[in-house]
C-alpha cells in the first residue's frame, strides 16, 4: 500500500491552522469613538453606520435607514452613515440607486472606522443624548428591524442632561 | 457524465458539488434576491466518433434571510458514441460479445475495439439546506441521488464552516457518505473471468454495489487586500465493486502479439473481464490562489493526488479574468494534467504469464497527460447574466510497460483523445 | 503522497505568516464576484474530468469575498 502517512499531513495541517487563528484580531484602537464625527450631535441620539459598496447587507440597511430617520428626525434622530470605499466613484454610484436621506461621510482610508473598532460589515453604533455608546451591530438583519427601532425609540424618550 | 460507472461519477462529482457550496457572503451589492437561479447547457464531443455528450445544469436557490437558505438541482446527461472496451487493435478480425449477451460485434482488422452500444440518460439531484450557527459559523447538509439505466447512487453530506480573525480566516470540514447499487447489463462479470460467446452467461454474478466515503478539511486564508489561499485536503474511501463491468482485456501471445484463442466453444479470442481491487482509498491536496488586480483577476490551484492503486496526479489550472467592462468579461482558461498509471493497469495480458490478481486496460487508469485551453465570455444584463465558455481537451496516454510487442507496434494502442466542450449558461436572480 | 507536498505545504505555511490582517472594511476586492470561486464551472469541470481520469474533486468553496454579515 503505497499510501503516506495521512497523520503527518494533518499534523502539518493543524500547526497551519493554529498559526492562521492566532494571527490575533484587529489591532484597532476599539474603545473611543472618534467624537470629532459627532461635533454638534450633543443632545442628540445618533447612529453611526459603516458602509460600503460592495456590501450586500448595506445595500439593504439603506431603505431602512431612510425610513427610521424621516420618522424620528424631528424627535432629535440623527444617523451618519460613514462610507469606507476606497473608489469614491463606487459609492457615488450606490447612493445614485438609494438616496439618502441622511447625512453620508467618506472615510476612503478607514481612519474613522479604525477608531470606532468596526469588526464587521456593516457596523452600526447607537449613541444616546450623552454621546455614550449604548449598542453595536454587526451586520444587518431584516428580523432585527422591528427590535432596533424599539431600542432607538428608547433612547429618543431619555432626556438630554 | 458516466462513461460505464463504477467510476460511478455520481458521489464524487455530488461530493465536489456540496462539500462545494455554502454561500459565504453576498457578492456584489443588490436587491436582496429571494431566488437565484443559474442554468448551463454542455456540450461534450470526443473526435473520431467517439462519446458525445450533451447535459443540463440546472439550480435553483431560495434565500429564506440572512441566514438560512436551501437549494435544488438537476442534472441530464446524455451520453450516446463509442468508448474503448479495453482490448487491444489488431490486425485480425475481432469479435466479441455485447454487454447484455445477446448479440456480437465485429472489429475489423486495424480497427479500435469501441463498444458502440453506449447509450445513456442519466438524472441527478441535489437538495442542500445552509444555515449560519451564530456570527461566525455556518453548516449545510444535504443529499444527492442519481439514477440510470444500470447505476443508482444516493447521498448525504454535511459540512461545517468556521470564521476567524475577522473573517480572514475560514476553516470547513465536510463529510460525504453514498451508497451506489450497480446492475449493469448481462450481469456483472466476474474478475478476469473470460469472455463467452451470445447466450452464455455462466461468467456473470448478479447485481453489486460500493459504498464511498469522502472527507474533506480546508482553510481559506485572505493574504491581502488582494489575495487569498485556499488548501483543503481530502480522503475518501471507496468499497465493494469497482470495476468497470463492460471493460475487458485482451490476452496475446508474448512474441507475436496477437490474441490467443477464447474458451474451446466460444468461438472468441481470449478476453478477460477486468477486476479491480475492491477497495480504493484516496488523499488529495489541493491550493488555489486567488488575486485581484484593478480591474481584472487571476486564480491558479494545483492539486496533487495519491491513491492506494499506485494512481498519482497533479493537476495545474490557471485562469484570468479580464474584465473588459462593467458588463462583460474574457476568460481564458489553461489545465494541465498528469497521472501516473494504477498498479493493476495492464494494455494486455501475455498467454502463459501467470494471471495477476487484479488488472484493467481501461486507458483512464494509464500513464497520461491532458492539456484543457479554453475561453469563457460573460455577459451581464439588466436581468441576470448570460455566458458562453468554449474548451478544447487532449489527452495521451502510455501503453503499460512491456506491452508493445510484435503486431501490436502495428496499432496505436491508446489513441489520443481530443474533445471540444461548449458550454451556455444563464443566471438570474428574482 | 507525491514527493511534491512537503514542498508544498511549507510554501503555503511560508506565504501564510507574511499575511496581515485585512480589517472587514478593506474587503472590496476580495467581494467582486469574479474573487469567488466559480461553483458551476469547477462542478462541470469535475463532472467532465471524472469520466476521463482517474482523478476527481479535491477543492472546497468557503471564505473570502466581502466577509459581510
Amino acid at each position: 500500500m503505497r499510501l503516506s502517512n495521512p497523520r503527518r499531513l494533518l499534523a502539518v495541517l493543524s500547526l497551519l491552522l493554529a498559526q492562521l487563528a492566532g494571527s490575533g484580531p484587529a489591532t484597532a484602537d476599539t474603545a473611543t469613538p472618534d467624537w470629532s464625527l459627532l461635533a454638534g450631535l450633543s443632545g442628540k441620539v445618533v447612529l453611526v453606520d459603516f458602509w460600503a459598496s460592495w456590501c450586500g447587507p448595506c445595500l439593504r440597511s439603506f431603505p431602512w435607514m431612510n425610513e427610521l430617520q424621516q420618522r424620528h428626525a424631528g424627535e432629535g434622530f440623527v444617523i451618519v452613515a460613514v462610507n469606507v470605499d476606497q473608489d469614491r466613484v463606487l459609492a457615488d454610484a450606490f447612493l445614485k440607486k438609494l438616496p439618502p436621506r441622511f447625512r453620508v461621510e467618506f472615510d476612503p482610508a478607514g481612519r474613522i472606522a479604525t477608531r470606532f473598532g468596526v469588526e464587521a460589515m456593516p457596523t452600526s453604533f447607537l449613541i444616546d443624548r450623552r454621546g455614550q455608546v449604548r449598542a453595536r451591530h454587526a451586520g444587518f438583519r431584516d428580523a432585527q428591524r422591528a427590535p432596533r427601532e424599539q431600542q432607538i425609540q428608547q433612547l429618543l424618550k431619555e432626556t438630554s442632561p | 457524465m458516466q462513461l460505464k460507472k463504477p467510476i460511478g461519477a455520481t458521489l464524487a462529482t455530488a461530493t465536489c458539488g456540496l462539500l462545494g457550496a455554502l454561500p459565504s457572503a453576498p457578492v456584489a451589492a443588490q436587491e436582496s434576491p429571494k431566488w437565484e437561479s443559474d442554468t448551463s447547457l454542455l456540450y461534450y464531443g470526443e473526435d473520431d466518433s467517439r462519446v458525445t455528450d450533451a447535459s443540463l445544469f440546472t439550480s435553483i436557490r431560495r434565500v429564506l434571510d440572512e441566514d438560512r437558505s436551501f437549494d435544488f438541482s438537476l442534472t441530464v446527461d446524455s451520453l450516446t458514441g463509442a468508448t474503448p472496451n479495453g482490448a487491444a487493435p489488431s490486425s485480425g478480425v475481432q469479435t466479441f460479445t455485447n454487454a447484455s449477451g445477446n448479440s456480437a460485434y465485429i472489429i475489423a482488422p486495424g480497427e479500435q475495439p469501441l463498444d458502440t452500444e453506449f447509450l445513456d440518460t442519466r438524472v441527478a439531484l441535489t437538495g442542500n439546506w445552509q444555515q449560519s450557527l451564530g456570527e461566525a459559523m455556518r453548516w449545510s447538509a444535504g443529499f444527492s441521488a442519481s439514477d440510470e439505466y444500470d447505476y443508482l447512487h444516493l447521498g448525504v453530506q454535511g459540512r461545517l464552516e468556521r470564521d476567524f480573525n475577522l473573517k480572514n480566516t475560514t476553516v470547513y470540514v465536510g463529510a460525504a457518505y453514498g451508497k451506489d447499487d450497480m446492475n449493469p447489463v448481462g450481469g456483472t462479470p466476474i474478475g478476469l473471468a473470460p469472455m463467452l460467446e451470445v447466450d452464455n452467461d455462466s461468467n456473470k454474478a448478479g447485481d453489486d454495489s460500493k459504498d464511498v466515503m469522502d472527507v474533506l478539511v480546508g482553510v481559506t486564508q485572505v493574504l491581502s487586500r488582494r489575495s487569498l489561499i485556499e488548501v483543503a485536503y481530502s480522503y475518501g474511501k471507496s468499497d465493494g465493486y469497482l470495476s468497470d463491468p463492460y471493460k475487458f482485456l485482451s490476452v496475446v501471445d508474448p512474441v507475436t502479439g496477437l490474441p490467443v484463442p477464447g474458451p474451446v466453444g466460444s468461438g472468441l479470442n481470449r478476453y478477460l473481464y477486468e477486476h479491480r481491487p475492491d477497495v480504493r482509498t484516496k488523499q488529495s491536496l489541493f491550493a488555489e490562489w486567488r488575486h485581484a488586480f484593478d480591474r481584472d483577476s487571476m486564480a491558479v490551484s494545483l492539486r496533487l493526488m495519491d491513491d492506494d492503486w499506485g494512481v498519482t496526479s497533479q493537476t495545474v489550472d490557471a485562469r484570468y479574468r479580464w474584465n473588459m467592462s462593467a458588463a462583460s468579461y474574457v476568460e481564458p482558461h489553461l489545465r494541465y494534467y498528469k497521472q501516473g498509471e494504477a498498479d493493476f493497469y495492464r494494455t494486455v495480458l501475455f498467454d502463459g504469464a501467470p494471471l495477476p490478481e487484479h488488472a484493467s486496460a481501461d486507458y483512464r487508469l494509464a500513464d497520461s497527460e491532458a492539456f484543457t485551453a479554453g475561453v469563457k465570455y460573460g455577459h451581464r444584463m439588466a436581468r441576470g447574466e448570460w455566458s458562453v465558455r468554449l474548451e478544447y481537451y487532449q489527452q495521451t496516454a502510455e501503453p503499460s510497460a512491456g506491452s508493445v510487442v510484435g503486431d501490436l507496434a502495428n496499432h496505436d494502442l491508446i489513441p489520443d483523445l481530443n474533445a471540444v466542450i461548449v458550454q451556455f449558461g444563464y443566471k438570474f436572480s428574482f | 503522497m507525491n514527493r511534491l507536498h512537503p514542498v508544498l505545504l511549507i510554501a503555503i505555511l511560508a506565504a501564510t505568516t507574511g499575511c496581515a490582517t485585512v480589517q472587514p472594511w478593506e474587503r472590496d476586492l476580495h467581494a467582486r464576484e469574479d474573487m469567488q470561486p466559480n461553483q458551476r464551472d469547477a462542478a462541470i469541470d469535475d463532472h467532465i474530468y471524472f469520466s476521463k481520469e482517474a482523478s476527481s474533486g479535491g477543492r472546497g468553496f468557503a471564505g473570502g469575498g466581502c466577509g459581510c454579515n
